[in-house]
């Protein structure tokens, strides 16, 4: 297999996260999150992909690779970093994931299931105080994806809540988890706690 | 890793931007804002609840936190923070804006004797009080004027008068606003002036700045290509680069440098709007502060930094240059026509 002929297209969601659609299967049907490079130490791909300056997160699944980076450096430049990281490790036959990595993460039921007694116990008795509520959507593999409802769809902390409240008590309680998506539709929230400027 | 202090009111529209920003740079962030977050007790490092409305007591509480957990940089993200940013910035020893000089730019009446004091060009003026006679008041004016509150933003407020009759009416429809924002705010009285100011008749524009050690570095310059000609002066579209030729822009930068120093801003983000008549720009007003609605979102710099991120890192260090703004929004030859480029 000759590496030019691996197509692989980047497309930006946000300045922080490029998704990397690869033309064949990096990793078949299975689908992991590192968050660190101490994470993705004997894990082919991921370490691979660690190595590139600023990457601070890393999802791979089937054939798509999320990669999450700090600094400045621009998608179109450090995503031909991360196309040359993907094209060697397809070369190498190696497991884009190890088989430690793999047996170290709890199953996505396991993660559910912690998952909703932090917010059952921690966070939605206290968001219940501004009319919220947090609900879990799904877990697929490690990755966590919930709702802000009543009070806190559209509010303008919403945003502070999630990263620095429901963040944080998720992943002190529960190991293993990777990203946590927050699918709300802010803006249709009719009765948000503080309600955002006009502007 | 250095800890940044967001002050982030609870109303804002910014906070997506600005975390989003901080979590790229790798940088502690503790979020200060006026109300409590329900979820504070379970990160107490980084939801502090501060009395952003009174800046003396905010900065107590700040210096109290940063002993155990040392601040690098505080940054304001609306206007109704700035005061409060530059008291906490006085009691930390970090570098900012004089609590003077954002009060200055809060207040339209003192930002404007202090363009004066300074011979910054600037619209005629006249301070009122809401309590006299508004045909009194009517009758020792110029026509066109416009009619302003000292304190509001975003335009509210901002009525323009051809004659007297007008005048009397903006005058009146100026007091209900000020009630309004008065019981909004649950204030004990509402604002007692108002400023009435020379219409300067031409196209308006706005310049978004950095300050450091009181020297201007213009970001941004965009035209108004909207007539903004009232009787409301409500935003409508902003178009940068600007098309005004270099020698304007020149001028424009030089006297919107001019007003900052006049003001006594020094330090951080400027938002300012001038207009542009037969002799040369006018400065309508500066804020110490970034652009306000979604238009920070067009703006990017050097390799895709936003301006959040500029500001952040301004903010951590004053050395530091920021790159030239990228008109075209940093797409490279390996562009796919849907979005995406090959890696």
């Amino acid at each position: 297999m000759s590496q030019d002929e691996i197509a692989i297209t980047g497309e930006p969601i946000t300045d922080a996260m490029c998704r990397f659609s690869v033309d064949r299967p990096v990793y078949p049907e299975k689908s992991s999150y590192f968050g660190s490079k101490e994470q993705a130490e004997g894990s082919a791909l991921a370490e691979r992909l660690f190595a590139i300056d600023g990457v601070r997160g890393v999802q791979i699944s089937h054939n798509l690779v999320t990669v999450r980076k700090a600094g400045m450096d621009e998608w179109p430049v450090v995503g031909k970093q991360v196309g040359a990281a993907i094209r060697e490790f397809l070369s190498s036959g190696e497991s884009a994931v190890s088989d430690k990595f793999r047996d170290a993460i709890p199953s996505a039921d396991e993660i559910r299931e912690q998952v909703q007694n932090v917010l059952d116990t921690d966070i939605n008795p206290s968001v219940a105080g501004h009319g919220g509520v947090i609900q879990l959507i799904d877990v697929k593999d490690n990755v966590v994806y919930i709702q802000m409802g009543g009070g806190c769809q559209g509010c303008g902390q919403a945003d502070v809540t999630l990263k620095f409240g429901i963040e944080t008590a998720i992943r002190a309680a529960v190991d293993g988890v990777g990203d946590i998506l927050d699918v709300t539709d802010h803006a249709s929230g009719r009765n948000p706690y503080y309600v955002p400027s006009a502007k | 890793m250095p800890r940044i202090l967001l002050l982030l009111p609870t109303t804002t529209y910014r906070t997506e931007a600005f975390l989003a920003a901080a979590r790229r740079m790798d940088v502690e962030v503790t979020v200060g804002s006026e109300k409590l977050n329900t979820l504070a007790r379970l990160n107490p490092t980084a939801l502090l609840t501060l009395s952003l409305h009174d800046p003396e007591r905010a900065a107590r509480q700040v210096v109290d936190f940063a002993a155990k957990h040392p601040i690098a940089a505080v940054i304001a993200v609306d206007d109704q923070v700035t005061v409060a940013a530059a008291a906490i910035c006085q009691a930390l020893s970090l570098r900012q804006n004089s609590v003077e000089s954002v009060l200055a730019a809060g207040n339209k009446y003192r930002m404007r004797e202090l363009f004066q004091q300074a011979g910054v060009p600037s619209p005629g003026f006249k301070l009122c009080r809401l309590d006299d006679d508004a045909e009194v008041i009517a009758g020792q004016l110029h026509y066109p004027c416009v009619v302003k509150p000292l304190e509001l933003s975003g335009s509210r407020g901002v009525i323009r008068a051809d004659d007297e009759p007008q005048f009397v009416r903006a005058v009146g429809r100026l007091a209900k606003i000020l009630d309004a924002e008065s019981t909004k705010r649950k204030a004990a009285s509402r604002a007692l002036h108002f400023l009435v100011e020379d219409f300067i008749d031409g196209p308006e524009v706005a310049v978004e700045g950095l300050l450091s050690g009181g020297r201007l570095r213009v970001l941004a310059l965009f035209d108004k290509p909207d007539p903004l000609d009232g009787p409301f002066f409500e935003e409508t579209i902003y178009v940068t680069p600007s098309r005004l030729p270099s020698d304007v822009q020149d001028q424009i930068a030089e006297c919107t440098s001019h007003a900052a120093q006049a003001l006594g801003l020094t330090e951080g983000p400027i938002h300012a709007e001038l207009r542009l008549d037969d002799d040369g720009p006018s400065v309508i007003e500066v804020n110490a502060r970034s652009i306000g609605g979604q238009c920070s979102r067009m703006l990017t710099f050097g390799t895709g930094i936003s301006l959040e991120e500029l500001i952040i890192r301004h903010a951590l260090d004053s050395e530091w240059e920021p790159p030239i703004r990228d008109p075209t929004g940093g797409r490279d030859d390996d562009s796919h026509p849907a979005g995406g480029y090959t890696a």
